[in-house]
This record gives C-alpha cells, structure tokens and sequence, in this order.
C-alpha cells in the first residue's frame, strides 16, 4: 500500500551532506514532536519540586534519599540547569528553521494553484459546483472581478477570446503567513525572555531594607534606597492583608532623587528601574524608656525570621545579647526581650500563642534587670507589653512603640519587555489566522450557454469542497438567481 | 477549521468516529487559542503585580506544559499520527489542565491562595456555609439537577431512550439556568464576578463547562456524550464544594485585587479549559468508538485543505 504523503515523506532523505541532515532535522516537524514533550516533562519535574532551595531543604522534605537524588540530578534548578537551556534552544532553532520552511510554503499558498490546474479539476471528478445564469457572460464577468477584487482578495481573468472566461479569485491569501508569524512571534517572546535575563541588557536586583535604613546601590541602579515607612493594611474584620507599600526616598549621591511608594500593584520607577514591592518581614522591636525625668531614650530588639517546609514563616528574638538584651545609657538597669508574637491571641488574660504571621496585635514579654551598677542583678518579670501600651518600672515608663519591618523590593529593569509583548500581540494575531482564515484559490468558469441568452457559471475550488462564503460571494455577486446546470464538456 | 468546510460525516450517527474526531480538534483548536491567551493575561498580569512576566511558578509552568501537550496533539495530526494516539494526547492533555486548575494548588508558589485549607471531611460538613438562603438553594438546586442529568443520561444511553435524553438535556439546561442565578446573585454581592477564591473558581469552571457542554451538545446530540461529559463536571463542583469549607464571599488578597485582569484573565482561563476538557470527553468516546480500527489521522495537506 502507498504511504500517505505527508509533511514529513516529501522529503525523503536520499544521500545528504551532514549540513542538509542538520538542516532538515531542524525544520522537521518531526523535531518538534520529540522536543516538545520532553520540555513538558523538564517543566512538570520543575513544577512539583520546589526550586532554588538550599539542598538540606531537600533532604527535610523528601527524606535523605530522594534529596539526594534530587541535588545530584539537579533537580533543584531545573529552568538553570544546562540540558534544559539546551532543550529551549533545541526549540527554537527548529522553530527558525520551521519559519523558513513555512515561509516558502506560505509563498506558495499564497500564489495558489494556477488557472490551469483549478481548470483540470472542472472536467475531474473532484468538481465542486456548476449553476447556470440568465444574465450575459461580459456582465457576470464585470462583476465577478469587482467581487473577487475587493480585499482581502485578489482576482485575475484568463482566456476569454474566444470563449470560456477564467476567472480566478483568490480568498484570504494573506492568511497563509499566519503560521510563520506563529512561527516567530514565538522566537520573538524567546529572543525577549532572554534579552530579560542579560546582565547587560537587563537588570534584576532585590533590594531588602528595613525603615528607616538605606540600601546602598553597588552601581547597578544608580540610586541608593531609604526605606521611610513600611505599611500593611487590612480588610476591616478579619486577618487578610489588603494592602503591602513600601514609601522609600531614592537617593543619588545622598540627595534625595524621588520620593514615592511602591506597592504590589503599583510600582515606583526611576532612571528606567521600576520598584515594585515583593516580599516583607520583620527585623525589630522599637520601644521607648521615659525616665522619671522626662528624657526618652529608644530601645530595639532584633528578630530573626524562620519559615518551615509548608513556607509559613515566624519571627522570634534574635539570640544573641545584642538581639534580646538592652542596657539603659544610666548602665543601672536593663530590659530583656523573652518571647515576640506578632498576632497576640489571648485566653483567660493571658496569652498563649499567635493568631497569624502578621503583625496585627504585637505584644513582647518583658523582663527587667536591676542593680548593675553593684553587681547585683535582680530580675523582675514584667509581664506582655502590647504595642501602643506601657508600663512602670523603678520610676521609667516603657512604651512598645511599634515593629520595625524590612521590606525587600525588586528593581527590574527588562530591555525585553517590548519584544514579549509584540511577540504575544503577533501570537494571537497568527493563530487566529492560521486556525480561522483559511487561504483559498478558486476558478470560475464563465461560458455562455448555448439557448437562451444565459451563461454556465462552473465553479472549481482548491481545497475539497467549495466555501460556503465564496458560493455566497458568488450569489451576491451575479445578483441572479443561480439554478443547478450541467457540467461543461 | 471553518464550520462551513468541515469534514462531512453523516449527521444521523452523532458518535461516528470521524465526527467525535472532527469535533475534539475543533474544540481543541479553540481551547487552544484560548490557552495561550489565559498564558499572555497571565504574564500580563504578573508583570503588573508582580513586576515579572515569567517567574516559572507552578501554576504559569502547569500552564506552559498544558499548552505544550496541547501543541504536540496539533503537531501529530499534522504529522498524520493515528487518531487514536491523538486523542490519547488530548486526553493527556485534560489531566495537564487539572492539574493546572486544581493540584498546582497544593505545590504552594504565587497561586497558592486557591488551596483548601481544611480536610475533605471538616469541607463536606459545611457544603453551603457562608452562602446566603437563596443562594446555597439555587446550589442545592443546580446539584441535583446536574446529578439527575447524568443519571437520566446513562438511563437514557442503557434504554436507547430518545425522550429520557431529551428529559436529561432539559433537566442538564434546568441545573445551568440555577448556576447563572447562583453566579448572578453572588457576583452582585461581591461587586465582582466569582474569581476569587479556590471555590469560587470551581463554581465558575464547572458554570463554563456546562455552558460549553450545551453547545456542544447541539452537534454531538446523543445521551452518551452526556453520560461521559458530565462526571468530569461534577467532578470539579465536587473539587469546589467538598475541599473548601468556606464558601462565603471574602475579599481578594492584595495579589487579585485589580479587577481588570482578574476578570479578564480568568473569564478566558475558565472557558479554554471548559473546552478542553468537553474535548477530553469527545476524545474518549472517540477511543471507545473507535476500538480496533486504527485510522489515519489527516496528512498535513488536508489538514490545511479542512
């Protein structure tokens, strides 16, 4: 039995040159459906396994094992690793070589079958239609070519002296491009997706700072970064955030260059850098110590964050002295920080753990230390401090002022950006093309009849059937009423 | 793929193979398109929010691997692959939009807020909790209706029952009339259309899918289809029902709360994989229909020529 001739067989490899087997690899579509699974598959292994994580992660999370095999194969940072940017390049060379190919079918769709070949196909079995009309042969004629000749189409007229008139329509031509502009508007997303990642095209910094700091710019953004105020939001009775922003003044030289915030939704930009907050935490207690004679002297406490393997993370007090411990500038006394919780719930008034990560009802359990100057330490328990509120000791108010919070922003600058979002535009427009606009030529035949004053109208299309639009075309355009006639011999 | 110049097949056997493979490329074709586009909002949306198009985060890279399965079904009916070894790539292909609607869930990542927090069994005792009277009795309403239509459906595929079908595609339009109402009454509260949370989605998805489900239906008119369509439709309402156990109307977390992209996203996201999962049904029964015989699939010119 005869193979059916497809993309693939008309190009039967006879004694190729290893250049001709490269290139016809690459433009097979063939290719294609080798590579495509296996960067769905690369994609999946990179979607199920968390990435970018430190390798004992693995090991806590999948047993000794498994992370084993995981940091070995690398798994841990698939889109990173080098047999899946060989993958992705893989795709797109056969994605070029594909839009060359395309390219030189489309110019050939895009002329059509000649006026010749459509002819064969009247007196062949494949046939489509013939009608028979009343109206004479020159004005059928005049109007079929005004029809045919508006776009997106265009018409030529064959024979005609002496009689049958060829005319040959062509419908959508253009729509045969809408593969190859498939075809390399996805090499266009590519080409900008890796314009992003270039160091020296792009920019892709974070930036994590806690108020009232600066973050100081290594020559990369060109401004240094002062976080003012971080502020959190909520949703008016309940727990969820409505609202991350961070208000930072850019600095150019210590001068202040722009001042605005950054919010998830709305970022901030500058020098071509935009600002936009990512991610946030906390790095500190503020409280305040009033002296029995009105001097106020700031106090913070240091936390340190930590997230399990489920991501939820908390924040305790630092463990070092610096961290949890404050002397007092008189050296008498100090406070000591023992416990933190950013969301205070609380049972039979006192409280027993936190509702949330979020620091919606602070509260820090205190202990003070008394008799330094005689080296005679006397602890005494304080009891939860809940921020806004104070309290005595030895004749000094503490107030817990508030979190200190650290905001870390990223400052993005993508040179790729205008390429992704054309090759997307160009995307839509190809498949919808490709998938909804058929190219098409057609043939119609116009002879007078023999009796009666009247012309055949033989139809022959290039694809199989005859388009339900062209018969209407067809119809408006002899603007007559069209009757079943007989094929011409 | 013009519906006037499709391949002809003959219009009184609704389950010819040929039709059913017809009408899973067709649906294929569109969901495909519309693939890409939920892809294109979605990059549009977290360059926005998120300040990148393309973090390979779960969801986005579930959603890339669909769309790459769904490249390789178009790719092997332009390489004449057997039809059945397409439409087990369609099939294939549905499992990929699963898992990228519901079990990129549990991988955490950016889109981790349509989890389920709770277990099946503390969901399940609170099926309607949260909804207002009407609206947890129009969805106790579409419930039993969808449910009775697939039990009329296989009653009707047993019997070869033409008017137990035509009671199952009324009772099947019954159920989608409720869910518009349930849709309409909780978009009206919530000032918004139910995208929101992990429920809400469900509800909309299976909504698409029964819309979607009813046109195709008009083509592939016969109670098998609605036997095979309607297990994976309750099959997501259960998803949404059984896993969420508040189904209130909350507000958005801050990542959801631009309305412009969030409708316009998920509206084309719910609606491409309802119909590629209707798909998935044709493609199956294809594979049922089609056992033994191992057919062609189109060569890539008469691809072109359809």
């Amino acid at each position: 039995m005869a193979k059916e001739p497809t993309l693939e067989t008309k190009a039967e490899a006879t004694e190729l040159s290893l250049g001709e087997w490269l290139w016809r690899t690459l433009q097979s579509v063939r290719m294609t459906i080798y590579v495509l699974p296996a960067i769905a598959v690369a994609s999946m292994i990179g979607a199920v396994i968390p990435q970018q994580r430190p390798l004992e992660y693995y090991t806590m999370l999948y047993g000794a094992r498994r992370g084993w095999v995981i940091a070995h194969l690398g798994l841990h940072h698939v889109y990173t690793s080098s047999w899946f940017i060989i993958l992705i390049a893989l795709l797109l060379a056969n994605l070029a070589a594909c839009a060359v190919r395309s390219w030189r079918r489309s110019a050939l769709e895009y002329r059509g079958p000649s006026g010749e070949a459509l002819a064969r196909k009247l007196t062949g079995p494949r046939m489509a239609s013939c009608w028979f009309a009343r109206t004479t042969r020159p004005e059928l004629q005049g109007r079929l070519v005004h029809a045919f000749g508006r776009p997106p189409g265009a018409v030529r007229v064959e024979g005609g002296t002496p009689d049958p008139v060829r005319i040959v329509g062509r419908r959508w031509s253009l729509a045969a491009y809408g593969r190859i502009v498939t075809h390399l508007a996805i090499f266009l997303v590519a080409l900008g997706a890796v314009l992003g990642i270039m160091p020296w095209t792009s920019l892709d910094e974070e930036v994590t700072v806690s108020e009232g700091e600066t973050w100081k710019d290594s020559g990369k953004l060109g401004f240094d970064v002062r976080l003012d105020k971080f502020r959190m939001d909520y949703y008016p009775g309940t727990g969820m955030p409505s609202l991350y922003a961070s208000d930072v003044t850019l600095l150019a030289n210590g001068t202040p260059l722009k001042k605005g915030t950054a919010t998830v939704n709305k970022s901030l930009a500058a020098k071509r850098v935009s600002l936009g907050q990512s991610s946030w935490g906390l790095s500190g207690l503020r409280i305040k110590v009033t002296d029995p004679g009105g001097r106020e002297e700031p106090v913070t406490f240091s936390l340190v964050s930590s997230a399990d393997a489920q991501g939820n993370r908390a924040w305790e007090l630092s463990d070092t002295p610096a961290g949890h411990v404050a002397f007092l500038s008189d050296r008498k006394w100090a406070l000591v920080a023992q416990s933190f919780t950013p969301d205070a719930v609380e049972q039979g008034g006192k409280i027993v753990g936190s509702a949330s990560e979020f620091p919606r009802h602070p509260a820090v359990l205190l202990q003070g230390v008394s008799g330094l100057e005689v080296g005679k330490h006397q602890f005494h328990d304080l009891g939860w401090l809940r921020k806004g509120d104070r309290l005595s000791f030895e004749g000094h108010t503490v107030r817990f002022e508030d979190v200190i919070y650290v905001s870390t922003l990223s400052a993005r600058k993508d040179m790729g950006l205008p390429l992704v979002w054309a090759g997307f535009l160009l995307t839509t427009l190809g498949m919808i093309v490709m998938f909804y606009l058929r190219p098409r030529t057609l043939l119609v035949q116009l002879t007078p009849a023999a009796k009666g004053g009247g012309t055949e109208i033989a139809v022959a299309p290039s694809g199989r059937e005859l388009f339900e639009s062209d018969r209407h075309l067809i119809e408006q355009a002899c603007e007559v009423e069209l009757k079943q006639g007989t094929r011409p011999q | 793929m013009t519906p006037d110049n499709a391949t002809t097949v003959a219009k009184s056997d609704s389950l010819a193979p040929e039709r059913l493979d017809v009408m899973t490329y067709r649906l294929i074709a569109m969901g495909f398109v519309l693939l890409t586009l939920v892809i294109i909002t979605g990059a549009a949306w977290a360059q926005y929010t998120w300040h990148r198009w393309w973090s390979w985060d779960p969801k986005e890279t579930s959603a890339l691997v669909a769309w790459l399965v769904y490249l390789i079904y178009l790719h092997g009916r332009l390489l004449s692959w057997p039809k059945k070894a397409t439409a087990w790539v369609a099939v294939l292909g549905a499992l990929a939009v699963v898992f990228c609607w519901a079990g990129v869930n549990f991988l955490g990542g950016l889109h981790a807020y349509g989890k389920p927090e709770e277990g099946i069994r503390t969901a399940a005792a609170h099926s309607f909790s949260g909804m207002n009277g009407t609206e947890a009795l129009l969805s106790k309403g579409f419930l039993v209706s969808y449910l009775a239509a697939w039990v009329v459906y296989l009653a009707a595929a047993s019997f070869r029952s033409r008017r137990a079908a035509l009671v199952g595609t009324v009772v099947m339009g019954l159920g989608a009339v409720l869910q518009t109402s349930a849709i309409i009454l909780r978009s009206v509260s919530a000032g918004r259309l139910p995208f929101g949370t992990g429920y809400e989605y469900a509800l909309s998805f299976a909504w698409a899918m029964s819309i979607v489900y009813l046109i195709v239906h008009r083509r592939i008119n016969t109670p098998v289809f609605g036997a095979a369509a309607l297990p994976l439709l309750l099959g997501i309402l259960a998803y949404g029902f059984l896993l969420f156990p508040e189904k209130g109307v909350s507000p958005l977390p801050v990542a959801l709360q631009n309305l412009f992209w969030l409708h316009l996203h998920v509206a084309i996201a719910i609606v491409s994989y309802a119909i590629l999962i209707v798909a998935t049904a044709t493609a199956a029964l294809y594979l049922v229909r089609a056992r033994g015989a191992e057919p062609r699939g189109a060569s890539g010119a008469e691809e072109a020529a359809e």
